[in-house]
């Protein structure tokens, strides 16, 4: 069940992120246009809004926790983040349904160069967003009062040497847990290592980089897996390959947290350079988009190993098995497929509960 | 060389000495594309690689050339025209419409390759041709095809006496050239040639972008970027690895460039550049793409097409179709020189999102599409395989798991239940071994039972009784010592050996029973041993051997072995030898038991339970050695995060740290929030780790919308005996005395004699002032609840008619009877009171019902 809508993003779509119940869906491209979308009764993905936000290519896009409102965090190649909060319109007459509008908030001018990545930060640090640019800075901004999304302080900046393409909080709740950033370079010329991963100090009340991560070729996407209790992150890194990390905790005697990395997996996309990494709510599925076009679908089974489970080329509406694909550390003899029986076909059966 | 015909699906591939016209078709009757079908098709010299399931045609060719150094395609629609730079310098131009026969050439004065050729697009007959340096001619020549032959009136300038000209090409009226190796002129030839000069090094390659706003060229491996508007210095320069040998504007993309360089064989850099356009900072943002066409095809469909000589050539965009290029690559050292062509298409690239079902959607440009999972069909070898390894029902994700588990109120109910609704063996084990636990009321642990302190290296074990014994139903087995302290008799009755006390075999005989009719012969026949009986073992084994499929005949075996048992070395030695093949662990450890005195055999025998084997430790383990033994099974348990060892840790922080062993084991942090909460005391329920887990399973739930389960969720939490009661939130004042409301009912209740001033078991007035509360802005009536009835009860909690509930808007504070208001905001967005203007309901985000019935309006 393909279902098909047009619309019109009329260049390259950089990136798509989905609200925090998964219902609305929203895109960016290098028209400088944002699209919100929505699902309708069928299935089918509809655009509610769409209006041009940047004077330049966007690259990122992320939704703030609904406790915030409808709010969303773009960044661009214009140098700028902005914040789009979506409002009710007053409307003269009474029973008419009030248009909804996406408004910008603010603008987040404080870096010269392209803004390269935007995340909003855990839910548990309140209304923060952090930032990364082609300058090599990240950005912490907060929002003292989450009532006015018009002011927006920064709090922190932390400096990388190299130029930064992407970013990625960590969002653990464990209260143990300090907050995190990874972040990675697309530097093509040097050896250098490419992931960088910051903690912040409540003592001293700013950032520190606590590692650096072995990546040497230029790393285009970074995420950290949803936290489902483990003990260690996990960190998905997508350069010329994927590699999955583990990053365990271990705390020094001094009080300073140092982490063990340890590669958990690195599989080679079809030898093609990796754009996309993304994982699934509970961190036990990977997604990766590479340079040939393809989709690649990857599940980790019960010894942690992973496996591409399914590699879809969206273009050609054709499907492909390739186990050659698969290149584990871990080498598992275990095969994994077939998915669940479909007893969550979709939303609507579950909400009858 | 490639290249196209303006809007046409012809071009002309040049070698050497012939130019070549082929045409593109798309194949007829093929009802479905099918990747892998790919063949190569061969013509003429050429094979021909299709992505989009085309086919080459072969029209004409023109031979009668010496080694062509470039070629040019004329921009004429109706005319296939094409104009051919050779290495003497001769330019000839071939029309292969077949009616037409004009063949007319062009010869410079002295003898030199001819460099580069570009017709202009606006006037259409203005061909401009570059050439080598000569000191007594000039370097471009522009010739006015349509006057004929070259002559002197045909010839219309000529420029840069003993210069060269690398590469041309035109803007509009104006000609560019990269001149000598040291400047790009740009010369308006329409009056007098008057020129823009930018002193550069990169003078090969000039191309003009889809846009006609950007100039590019190379030199080694620099491309540089002008903008023609700002001619004066490169707006922007890049490196690529290694030197460039061809770069080329995509025509229907704006701002992407293709380069192809001398060294990287079979790769083909593709650069998308954003650039703001602002002057004084050069950070423009590339993209780069590498895309080796060849290797990729080769790679999938083992055509065995390259050999490592093979180098790509040249490639030209398709001028229509977006993202499309012809590719061709040949192998020098063949003989054969046939040449390789691929019909190639640039993948976009691609982002795919999991939503929170684990569906993926991808959003291509006019689109967003579900990404069909499809599987390959599971060979029965790997239908185990799931996220367990011995989960029966589900496979897939655990997150489908965890779905699964929640809408059958996995951990909503008793253990008993939970054991059958985890969907796993090995848990549902560890649910039974926790209904066990829970029957004693005992969530201790067996070590914390046994008195070890695993911190100290001191025995605080409870001193036993040493005894010995012989064994019962078998005269000459000889005798075996067991210890015996009441803790000990405890902790077996938590492993379930319930049958110690009572000496009598009445209750061993109906558990051995029990698990006889459900078939666990070898187990029944262990326990029988471990309890000294072997004849009983004996006749277990026997009585197995002839109801059971005893293909191995291993049990009859079994007894027959039993039976001769002897506390001679002769039995012992040939017990131990015989170890290895015996498949049954119960079998294993019932020999290991009788012929090894350490126990090693039973204690450290996976295939047994742990509460079996914790049993058989309390037996006939000394006090050390006991102690010794539960240390390390607690290490053991956690390290691998069995939660089996539950039942030696117990509900202690050590099980905290074994549950977390088992999460970072299993992911399932479900399991891990569920008995915890279930499990733990008052002081532990406090635990970060704990309280993380329950947020992470809240939180999945409110992501799932499955908001009632969670509700039942945080009630069953809230509902275990230590747990805080989270404070009330919201409070209701009286608008006069600003007192509470709420607080002074429940003050009332206590009250009897002023509870009878109330009307009705209704609350309509502040029990305070005895003012009256606001009224419902629809019903103008006072709002008020009916008084509870009974005073609150955990166990029966009863919902008060929500009908007549104060409900208000929060930014307005304009409320009405939940009823009213739930009418009134079905057909209205704003207040019911007529002087405000909140928009009370449109302010809760998003609408989606509203947005369900306009989309599929929009539908229709």
């Amino acid at each position: 069940m393909n279902s098909i809508i047009h619309t019109e993003h009329r260049d390259v779509i950089h990136d798509c992120s989905y609200d925090y119940y998964g219902q609305r869906m929203a895109t960016c491209s290098s028209d400088q246009t944002i699209k919100v979308w929505e699902q309708n009764e069928k299935g089918q993905w509809i655009v509610s809004s769409s209006w041009k936000a940047h004077s330049g290519s966007i690259w990122k896009l992320n939704w703030a926790h609904p406790e915030f409102g409808a709010v969303i965090v773009s960044a661009s190649f214009d140098r700028t983040a902005s914040i789009w909060e979506e409002t009710a319109e007053q409307k003269p007459t009474a029973s008419s349904t009030p248009a909804k509008r996406w408004i910008r908030r603010t603008n987040l001018v404080d870096s010269r160069t392209s803004v390269t990545d935007v995340k909003f930060g855990p839910k548990n640090l309140g209304l923060v967003l952090a930032t990364s640019s082609s300058d090599g800075i990240i950005r912490i901004y907060e929002a003292p009062d989450i009532m006015n999304l018009s002011q927006w302080t920064l709090q922190h900046e932390i400096i990388c040497k190299l130029p930064l393409s992407c970013i990625s909080w960590n969002p653990s709740l464990f209260r143990a847990h300090p907050p995190m950033i990874a972040a990675g370079s697309d530097m093509a010329q040097s050896n250098e290592p490419k992931v960088f991963v910051f903690e912040y100090s409540e003592y001293n009340r700013r950032w520190t980089k606590t590692e650096n991560i072995n990546v040497t070729e230029p790393v285009h996407s970074i995420e950290f897996a949803p936290n489902v209790g483990r003990s260690y992150h996990v960190l998905a890194v997508a350069s010329k390959d994927v590699s999955i990390f583990n990053l365990k905790p271990i705390v020094e005697q001094s009080g300073n947290t140092r982490f063990e990395v340890v590669q958990a997996a690195q599989f080679n996309d079809n030898f093609c350079t990796v754009w996309r990494v993304t994982w699934n709510i509970t961190g036990t599925m990977l997604v990766t988009s590479s340079d040939d076009g393809y989709v690649r679908i990857w599940r980790m089974n019960y010894l942690k190993g992973f496996k591409c489970i399914c590699s879809y080329k969206p273009d050609s509406n054709v499907n492909h098995h390739d186990p050659q694909a698969v290149q584990l550390i871990n080498s598992s003899t275990t095969k994994f497929f077939k998915k669940g029986v479909g007893a969550f076909a979709g939303s609507s059966q579950i909400q009858q509960h | 060389m490639i290249s196209y015909f303006k809007n046409s699906t012809k071009f002309v591939l040049a070698t050497g000495s012939e130019i070549s016209l082929f045409q593109l078709q798309d194949k007829e009757n093929v009802e479905e594309f099918i990747y892998e079908d790919i063949k190569p098709q061969c013509l003429n010299q050429v094979k021909f690689i299709s992505q989009h399931n085309k086919t080459l045609s072969y029209l004409n060719s023109e031979k009668r050339y010496q080694y062509i150094k470039c070629i040019a395609t004329s921009h004429q629609e109706d005319e296939l025209l094409v104009a051919a730079g050779q290495i003497s310098g001769k330019v000839s131009i071939v029309n292969f419409m077949p009616v037409a026969e004009s063949n007319l050439e062009f010869t410079p004065r002295q003898n030199r390759p001819s460099l580069s050729l570009a017709w202009n697009e606006q006037e259409l007959n203005l061909l401009a041709m570059g050439f080598d340096k000569n000191k007594f001619d000039h370097s471009i020549s522009v010739w006015d095809v349509s006057r004929g032959a070259a002559s002197d009136t045909s010839i219309v300038n000529l420029i840069g006496l003993s210069e060269s000209a690398h590469s041309i090409c035109w803007d509009k009226k104006n000609l560019i050239a990269g001149m000598s190796s040291k400047y790009i002129k740009m010369m308006d030839l329409r009056g007098s040639p008057t020129a823009l000069t930018v002193n550069t090094r990169a003078v090969n390659g000039l191309t003009m972008s889809s846009n006609n706003m950007l100039l590019s060229s190379y030199y080694e491996n620099v491309v540089n970027i002008f903008d023609l508007r700002k001619f004066t210095e490169p707006i922007n320069q890049f490196q690529l690895a290694n030197h460039l040998a061809q770069i080329s504007w995509c025509p229907t993309t704006e701002n992407c460039l293709l380069c192809l360089q001398k060294d990287s064989s079979l790769a083909i850099n593709i650069i998308d550049i954003h650039w703001n356009g602002i002057e004084d900072d050069n950070d423009a943002h590339f993209i780069k793409r590498i895309i080796a066409p060849f290797e990729i095809v080769d790679r999938k469909n083992k055509f065995q097409l390259l050999s490592k000589a093979t180098a790509l050539e040249n490639i030209c965009w398709d001028p229509k179709y977006s993202n499309q290029m012809l590719v061709a690559a040949s192998n020098p050292s063949n003989t054969a020189s046939s040449i390789l062509l691929m019909d190639l298409e640039v993948p976009e690239r691609r982002i795919a999102v999991f939503d929170k079902w684990n569906k993926l959607y991808t959003p291509l440009s006019p689109e967003i599409r579900e990404i069909p999972m499809v599987s390959p069909p599971s060979s029965p070898t790997n239908s185990t395989n799931s996220w367990y390894p011995n989960a029966g029902i589900m496979e897939g994700d655990i997150s489908e798991l965890f779905q699964q588990r929640i809408l059958q109120d996995y951990g909503q109910m008793d253990f008993e239940r939970n054991a059958k609704v985890c969907m796993d063996s090995s848990l549902s084990s560890v649910w039974k071994m926790l209904v066990q636990m829970k029957n004693a009321d005992c969530f201790i642990g067996l070590r914390t039972i046994l008195g070890i302190d695993s911190k100290s290296e001191e025995l605080t074990i409870a001193q036993s009784v040493t005894e010995t014994r012989a064994f019962f139903d078998f005269p000459n087995g000889g005798a075996i010592k067991v210890y015996k302290s009441e803790e000990r008799e405890f902790a077996m009755e938590l492993c379930d050996w319930k049958f110690q006390k009572n000496d009598s075999n009445g209750s061993l005989q109906i558990y051995i029973e029990e698990l006889c009719k459900k078939k666990r012969y070898t187990r029944a026949a262990m326990l029988a041993v471990f309890h000294l009986r072997i004849r009983l073992a004996c006749d277990i084994l026997a009585r197995g051997a002839n109801e059971m499929d005893d293909e191995k005949s291993s049990l009859r075996i079994s007894a027959i072995a039993l039976a001769g048992y002897s506390s001679g070395n002769m039995w012992k030695m040939q017990c131990g030898s015989a170890q290895k093949q015996i498949d049954d662990p119960h079998l294993r450890a019932i020999f290991s038991f009788l012929s090894d005195e350490t126990f090693n055999g039973v204690l450290y025998e996976e295939g047994i339970s742990i509460s079996d084997r914790m049993a058989f430790a309390c037996t006939y383990m000394n006090d050390r050695q006991l102690s010794e033994y539960i240390k390390q099974m607690i290490q053991q348990s956690i390290d691998q995060g069995d939660l089996q060892g539950l039942l030696i840790t117990g509900a202690t922080i050590d099980g905290i740290q074994l549950l977390q062993a088992f999460v970072d084991r299993t992911d399932d942090v479900q399991t891990a929030a569920i008995i915890g909460q279930k499990i733990l005391p008052a002081d532990l329920q406090t635990d970060n780790r704990l309280q993380t887990w329950i947020a992470i399973m809240r939180n999945m739930m409110n992501t799932w919308e499955m908001y009632e389960k969670r509700a039942a969720f945080d009630i069953s939490i809230a509902s275990t005996k230590n747990s805080q009661k989270t404070p009330k939130s919201i409070f209701l004042l009286c608008s006069f005395c600003g007192k509470s409301v709420s607080a002074s009912i429940s003050h009332l209740q206590e009250d009897a004699r002023q509870r009878n001033q109330i009307q009705g078991n209704k609350l309509s007035s502040c029990p305070n002032c005895k003012k009256p509360l606001p009224r419902c802005s629809l019903c103008l009536l006072h709002m008020g609840t009916s008084l509870p009835s009974n005073v609150y009860n955990q166990s029966n909690i009863k919902s008060r008619n929500i009908k007549s509930w104060f409900t208000w808007c929060q930014s307005c504070r304009h409320g009405a009877h939940f009823v009213h208001i739930n009418e009134w905001f079905k057909t209205n967005t704003v207040c019911p009171v007529t002087s405000c203007n909140c928009n009370c309901f449109a302010i809760d985000l998003p609408l989606l019902k509203e947005k369900k019935d306009e989309s599929s309006l929009n539908a229709q």
